[in-house]
């Protein structure tokens, strides 16, 4: 790999850089992180645990699926039909929601479910190891030189973060290593991932996500629900539409 | 494309109800054109050249352009696909900044560094 060092040329690259790079370091790394994804995504498929639903949760979806078609196509139903639903759903002795609303909480804590902190945890871990792993080889390997530049100028704080293996102090900073290069694919791909492989692929979210979007949806999910259903329910009126 | 899907039946004047699915598919659309968008926009950006500030600029003035075109796609009937008004501009702006950065950097090193 042959790096010839600046003269007073006015072409644009002041770096001449070995074309093998570009053909064994440049495009391997795009084409190792994206396929590592896709495996990640298959592979999270393949452990998923089958969940097993309770009878109860699937009637009470269905009660709330119920209401809110209820609510939205309300106004081909006789006034009389519509009221009697409302009735059975909102009543204060009686109705459904209302009984699922004064329901004891028993979603005490979540954190402590076991079922859903081993999903979590499988989650992370499938998420972290691989890149990790391929983070470290490609530094191992790819080091002691500079892979690409960047378009855009980068101030000097950004050079031993970008630049790991190469010490030359007067190197612009736009020149990154193979290292930055492959973080720079692992956090852009992932909206590729979305186009490829559908909407909810497992190889798009991080841990963060991961965390927060388990975590409030579920603890107080089901009382709130409901409340939001027969609230809604309340205040609708009946308009016939036919 | 997949048509979008009209999200809001309103039964009254006052409140507008949206469907789900309706919804889940709209934003289901923004984001694959977004992405694509951002592609092809990186890389645009990287086989003319663009540098620094006029490469980020070049991603803003593609982002109206898409807004442009799903105005347009709306029928300019926003509030009848969407509960939120500038999510035309809004919608993904990160992850399409991310998405065109990576080709930009990509297709700029393919073609000027090498």
């Amino acid at each position: 790999m042959s790096e010839r060092t600046p003269n007073i040329s006015p072409i644009m690259t002041d770096l001449l850089l070995d074309p093998a790079i570009r053909t064994w370091v440049f495009i391997p790394i795009v084409v190792v992180t994206f396929f590592a994804g896709i495996v990640r995504h298959y592979v999270h498929l393949l452990l998923q645990t089958k969940k097993k639903g309770e009878l109860v949760k699937l009637q009470d979806t269905h009660y709330l699926a119920k209401a809110r078609l209820l609510r939205m196509n309300g106004g081909v139903l006789p006034r009389a039909d519509f009221e009697m639903r409302k009735h059975f759903l909102t009543n204060e002795k009686e109705g459904y929601l209302q009984q699922k609303m004064q329901a004891p909480s028993n979603q005490a804590n979540m954190m402590t479910d076991p079922s859903m902190m081993t999903e979590m945890l499988k989650g992370n871990m499938l998420n972290m190891i691989p890149m990790v792993v391929i983070g470290g080889w490609i530094n191992w390997t790819f080091s002691g030189f500079v892979t690409t530049k960047v378009p855009f100028p980068l101030t000097l704080r950004f050079k031993p973060m970008l630049q790991r293996g190469v010490n030359l102090s007067s190197l612009n900073a736009a020149w990154v290593s193979s290292a930055s290069w492959y973080f720079l694919n692992v956090f852009s791909l992932r909206s590729i991932y979305a186009l490829v492989l559908g909407d909810d692929n497992a190889a798009g979210t991080t841990m963060d996500e991961q965390l927060a979007g388990v975590n409030p949806a579920v603890q107080q999910d089901p009382k709130q629900v409901f409340k939001a259903e027969w609230e809604a329910l309340q205040i609708s009126f009946h308009k016939f539409k036919l | 494309m997949v048509e979008k899907k009209q999200a809001a039946t309103s039964s009254d004047k006052r409140d507008a109800v949206y469907s789900e699915a309706a919804i889940r598919n709209n934003f289901g659309i923004l984001e694959y054109s977004r992405t694509c968008q951002a592609a092809a926009g990186g890389i645009a950006s990287g086989a003319l050249g663009l540098t620094g500030t006029y490469g980020f600029l070049f991603y803003f003035v593609t982002v109206f352009l898409q807004a442009v075109f799903w105005e347009y796609k709306a029928g300019f009937k926003w509030q009848d696909f969407f509960a939120v008004r500038n999510l035309s501009i809004s919608h993904s702006l990160v992850g399409g900044l991310l998405t065109y950065v990576l080709f930009w950097v990509f297709i700029y090193g393919i073609v000027y560094v090498y």
